[in-house]
């Protein structure tokens, strides 16, 4: 039999209460937030189809005052994807909303409004433009992944493939040179009532990894390699190797395997810490 | 195993000790059960979506998730911790020892729970409340012996909940919750 660890005891029994941290109650508080789970019946996609269902049922309400009926997904509190119903997929950071058309999108418009830090990984088609209204901010695509932070400050679009006008709201008969392209690798601010974006250095080399889980560097200083990885995964990543480099793209969300990878490539040590 | 109930499954045999395990970052229960919850469900979002490769090592990148989020809870909150790892009296541990540790608390626990309610009681004000055997028989009206014989039957629950080989009373259990139809 084996023996009690005394810290062990004391911390159970300093927290203990009665019936929480039952697995079967965790359990249906799971299920009813997330329906019951049936793995592998549901396509690539399906689970953002079903959220998107589920938002749309439970958390619909509808803009009457804006005319057309608005379909509105809801703030969410964590992570999610949401498929449109033209088959873009819509991530939405926590804090995010975004709303659209209820009738005719797909068919006679693809127009969308947001606020918050949305990335969109738009299904192309060339003969209707997928259009974002985000704060000050509007953005014209035909087929494209990249994400859009909208907020009081500002707006800031980062294009991770594909091509993108990035322009201020409320211009009729847009043209090309009334914005910005924008392409892969490229991040642009609109300043709140600025006519025009401007191109800018994003924070870090791969601001849509939130949503992507995909980590892109083009002879990269590994410092800053590591910062964008530690500020991602909540870590503390360190090395002794001086004024390296690195090429390569780096998928996943298991920062073990990540920096595996690099230290492989690298030929070198990096420790890992919790901040 | 079944693919329907493979979450499930993941809750049965996870969730107490992660929620353990959140519990020595955030100190506190509910904090604690939110933080796994999210975790569960942002697992389910990832896998079930078929839209990640699978992870090797399922229990690791739960710990690992729990951590994170543990941590960005306790930085929102403004907490300026220089060493935020999980912490005992003998000072920080490595992330495997933390998971087992979390892992046999999480079986303390459950046997607690089980614990008759006074011997329970009884166990607490001892563990808890670190009061002597003297104390708890003034305060409870019973004599210093019933005390001691009580948290001594207690304790000795404790060590065979502890022990995965000393099975027997976790199979009674199982079938009492499984009646004959």
């Amino acid at each position: 039999m084996k023996e009690i660890q005394d810290n062990e005891l004391n911390f159970v029994a300093r927290h203990f209460r009665s019936g929480i941290f039952d697995w079967r109650r965790a359990w249906q508080r799971f299920v009813s937030a997330n329906g019951r789970p049936v793995r592998h019946a549901f396509p690539a996609w399906g689970y953002a189809l079903a959220t998107a269902f589920a938002a749309i049922i439970l958390g619909v309400f509808l803009f009457t005052q804006q005319g057309p009926r608005q379909t509105v997904i809801p703030v969410a509190q964590t992570v999610h994807t949401v498929q449109l119903p033209d088959g873009t997929a819509a991530t939405l950071a926590p804090g995010a909303t975004l709303s659209f058309r209820s009738r005719g999108f797909g068919s006679r418009d693809r127009s969308v409004r947001m606020a918050g830090k949305v990335f969109f990984a738009v299904t192309r088609n060339e003969a209707l433009p997928f259009e974002i209204t985000a704060a000050d901010g509007f953005v014209r695509v035909l087929g494209t992944r990249f994400q859009i932070d909208a907020d009081s400050t500002g707006t800031a679009v980062d294009v991770v493939d594909g091509r993108v006008l990035f322009a201020a709201a409320g211009k009729a008969d847009l043209r090309e040179t009334d914005g910005l392209i924008l392409t892969r690798g490229m991040h642009a601010e609109l300043a709140p009532g600025a006519a025009l974006p401007v191109l800018a250095d994003a924070d870090t080399a791969n601001p849509a990894a939130w949503a992507t889980h995909s980590f892109l560097y083009d002879n990269t200083p590994l410092e800053e390699v590591l910062k964008e990885l530690g500020a991602h995964f909540g870590c503390t990543f360190t090395t002794d190797a001086r004024g390296r480099r690195l090429t390569g793209q780096f998928d996943g969300s298991d920062p073990a395997v990540i920096i595996a990878l690099i230290e492989e490539a690298l030929d070198i040590h990096i420790d890992i810490r919790p901040l | 195993m079944n693919p329907d109930t493979d979450i499930r499954e993941l809750f049965r045999r996870h969730y107490r000790p992660l929620c353990l395990y959140a519990l020595h970052y955030l100190k506190d229960a509910d904090a604690a059960e939110d933080v796994v919850q999210e975790v569960f469900t942002a697992w389910w979002q990832k896998t079930g979506s078929g839209a990640r490769e699978p992870v090797a090592n399922v229990r690791s990148y739960l710990y690992t998730m729990v951590r994170n989020r543990c941590i960005d809870a306790l930085r929102r909150s403004g907490l300026q911790a220089d060493h935020l790892q999980p912490e005992d009296a003998a000072g920080l541990i490595a992330d495997d020892d933390a998971q087992e540790r979390s892992e046999r608390e999480a079986r303390l626990w459950q046997a607690v729970e089980r614990l008759p309610r006074r011997r329970r009681e009884l166990l607490l004000m001892s563990k808890r409340d670190a009061m002597s055997y003297e104390e708890i028989a003034e305060a409870a009206g019973l004599s210093v012996n019933t005390v001691r014989n009580q948290i001594s039957r207690a304790l000795h629950t404790l060590r065979s909940a502890l022990s995965p080989d000393d099975s027997t009373a976790d199979l009674l259990l199982l079938l009492a919750a499984f009646p004959a139809a």
